[in-house]
C-alpha cells in the first residue's frame, strides 16, 4: 500500500461525514415528510398563467425555451410508455442536464416530486414541483434506431434520439450536445439482482409532471416509447405540453429547500444569477 | 461473476503507470487489449470512450445498460456508443461489478454534495476536461462514463449510495476493442466518499497488440 495522501486523522472525519450525510439523504433529513405535506398543484391552471399549451402526437416531438420561473408540464392522459427529455442551458449550453448528478447528488434514482434536475455545473436546471407519474428513469435513456431495430424490428420509426438531434441543431447544437437524457413517465426499477425492469403498477394514465426552469433552458421532449416499456408494438399516445409562469417561488419551496443538498445546489445557481446581473441582485 | 484473463502481464505491448489522482488517455485499435489493474485495491476509475475516427460517437452508459437490460458493468458486457455500435467487450473482471450511473465527480458538484468548503479539491471531470483536450474535445464531449472499481448499488426502492469498493489489490479489468478507440482516464482523486478507500493510489494501464 502507497502511503495515503491525507492523515489517519483526516480520513477518519471524511468517513464519519460520508456515513452522516448517506444517512440524512437517504431519509434522516425527513424529505419524505415534506413531500407528503406539501400541497399537489391543481389539475387545471389558471388560464392567466399559461404561455403556451401544445399537444405533441405520439412518437413526434416538441422544442422550446422555458424561462427561469416558468414550468413545463407534461400531461399523460393516454398513459403512453415514456416521453424522454434533454435541457440545456440557453444562455451557455455547454451546461446542460447531467442525469448521473442528478441522481448521485440526491441519494436515489426516484427523482420525483420535490426533486432537482442538476446540471454538469453543480446547478439546479430544473425543478419538479409536482409529480403524479411514480417514476421517471435517468438510468436506460430513451429510444433510438438501434433500440427500435431490436425492439420492433424497424429502425425508421420515430425515436428520441434522433428528435433530440433534431431539436438541438435548431437551437446550433449537434451531435456532440446530445447526451444522456432522462425519460419520463417510465417507471425503471433495479431490482435485487440488478435487472432494470418496468414497474406496472405505476398509473400512467392521467399522470402529470410539472418541471420548474431554475434557469433559461432549451427543452426538447421526444414523445417515444421507452425501450423496456412492457408493450410489444410501437404505440406512442399523444401527451400535451404547457409552458405556465410559476412566479418566485416561496421561503419554504420544497424543491429549494428539502434536502442539505438542494440548498447547496440553490447556492451555486443563485450565485450564477448575482455574477450574471454583475453582483446588483437582491 | 468473475472470469480471469489467460493473458501474463508480462506480455503487454504497451503499459502505463498512472499516478494517483493523475488523468491518462490513449489510442487502442481495433483488436488490441486493454487491461486496468486496479494495483492496490478499493480505487475508482473514472473511463471514456470515443470512436478514433469521429469522437461525436462516443461510448454511451444509457444505451449499454438497455441494451443488457441490467444496471452494472462486468464480464460479458458490450460497451456500446451513441451510434449502437459496439465499442469494446468486457473480456476479463475480477471483480464483478462495475458502475456506470454515477457519473465523474466534479469541482461543482462536490460543492453541493460534501460542502463549498471542498471547492478546491482535485476532481475527476477536471482531468477528463484536460485529456479530452488532447484529442480536440471539450466539456461538451464528457458524458457519463464507467467507474470501473466503483461500487454504487442501486435499490429497487430507488436508494443510491457509493459504498465500500469490492476490489482487492490487483482486481483487474480486460477489454477488447472492437473499433478504434481513444480512452480518456481519470484516476479518481475523490476523498469525500468511500470510492477510494478514502486513499487515491496509482493504477496501471496494459495493452496487448492485437493477435
Amino acid at each position: 500500500m502507497t502511503r495515503p495522501l491525507f492523515s489517519e486523522d483526516v480520513i477518519a472525519a471524511a468517513k464519519s461525514r460520508y456515513a452522516e450525510l448517506k444517512a440524512r439523504g437517504q431519509d434522516g433529513g425527513g424529505f419524505a415528510a415534506r413531500v407528503a405535506t406539501t400541497a399537489s398543484l391543481p389539475e387545471t391552471l389558471p388560464a392567466d398563467k399559461i404561455r403556451l399549451t401544445d399537444t405533441i402526437p405520439g412518437g413526434w416531438y416538441w422544442h422550446g425555451i422555458v424561462r427561469c420561473g416558468e414550468a413545463l408540464r407534461i400531461v399523460n392522459r393516454d398513459g403512453t410508455h415514456g416521453a424522454s427529455l434533454l435541457l440545456w442551458n440557453a444562455t451557455e449550453p455547454s451546461e446542460r442536464l447531467n442525469p448521473a448528478d442528478t441522481i448521485k447528488v440526491q441519494w436515489t434514482a426516484r427523482i420525483g416530486k420535490g426533486r432537482v434536475f442538476l446540471s454538469d455545473m453543480g446547478r439546479a436546471i430544473a425543478s419538479v414541483l409536482d409529480d403524479t407519474s411514480g417514476g421517471s428513469d435517468f438510468v436506460a435513456g430513451g429510444s433510438t434506431p438501434f433500440s427500435n431495430a431490436r425492439k420492433y424490428g424497424d429502425a425508421t420509426l420515430f425515436n428520441a434520439r434522433d428528435h433530440f438531434l433534431k431539436a438541438a441543431a435548431k437551437y446550433g447544437l449537434g451531435k456532440r450536445d446530445v447526451g444522456p437524457c432522462v425519460t419520463l413517465f417510465a417507471p425503471i426499477v433495479t431490482d435485487d439482482d440488478g435487472s432494470l425492469v418496468w414497474d406496472e403498477t405505476a398509473d400512467l394514465i392521467g399522470a402529470r409532471i410539472d418541471l420548474r426552469a431554475e434557469m433559461n433552458v432549451i427543452a426538447a421532449v421526444a414523445n417515444c416509447p421507452h425501450p423496456l416499456s412492457p408493450s410489444d408494438a410501437y404505440g406512442p399516445e399523444p401527451i400535451t405540453v404547457t409552458v405556465w409562469r410559476h412566479g418566485s417561488p416561496e421561503p419554504d419551496d420544497l424543491a429549494r429547500t428539502g434536502t442539505e443538498e438542494a440548498l447547496r445546489t440553490f447556492d451555486n445557481t443563485d450565485q450564477l444569477f448575482e455574477q450574471e446581473a454583475g453582483g446588483s441582485a437582491q | 461473476m468473475t472470469v480471469r484473463s489467460t493473458r501474463s502481464a508480462q506480455t503487454a505491448d504497451r503499459r502505463h503507470l498512472v499516478p494517483a489522482t493523475a488523468g491518462w488517455s490513449g489510442s487502442i485499435r481495433r483488436g488490441e487489449t486493454i487491461r486496468i489493474i486496479d494495483s492496490h485495491g478499493q480505487q475508482a476509475i473514472d473511463t471514456l470512450f470515443y470512436a478514433a475516427h469521429d469522437t461525436a460517437e462516443r461510448y454511451s452508459a444509457q444505451d449499454t445498460l438497455q441494451a443488457q437490460g441490467s444496471a452494472y458493468i462486468g464480464a460479458g458486457s458490450v460497451l456500446l456508443s451513441n451510434d449502437g455500435s459496439p465499442m469494446l467487450t468486457v473480456v476479463a473482471d475480477t471483480v464483478g461489478r462495475h458502475d456506470t450511473s454515477a457519473g465523474a465527480c466534479s469541482v461543482e458538484s462536490n460543492t453541493v454534495r460534501f460542502g463549498h468548503e471542498t471547492r478546491h479539491l482535485h476532481a475527476c471531470r477536471e482531468n477528463f476536461v484536460v485529456e479530452a483536450a488532447r484529442w480536440g474535445m471539450t466539456k461538451r464531449d464528457i458524458v457519463s462514463n464507467i467507474n470501473f472499481f466503483m461500487n454504487v448499488p442501486i435499490e429497487p426502492d430507488g436508494n443510491l449510495a457509493i459504498v465500500d469498493g469490492l476490489s482487492e489489490p490487483g482486481n483487474y479489468v480486460e477489454l477488447r476493442a472492437e473499433m478504434d478507440v481513444i480512452c480518456l482516464i481519470s484516476n479518481c482523486p475523490q476523498i469525500n466518499n468511500p470510492c477510494n478507500g478514502f486513499n487515491p493510489t496509482p493504477i496501471e494501464v496494459l495493452i496487448w497488440d492485437a493477435d
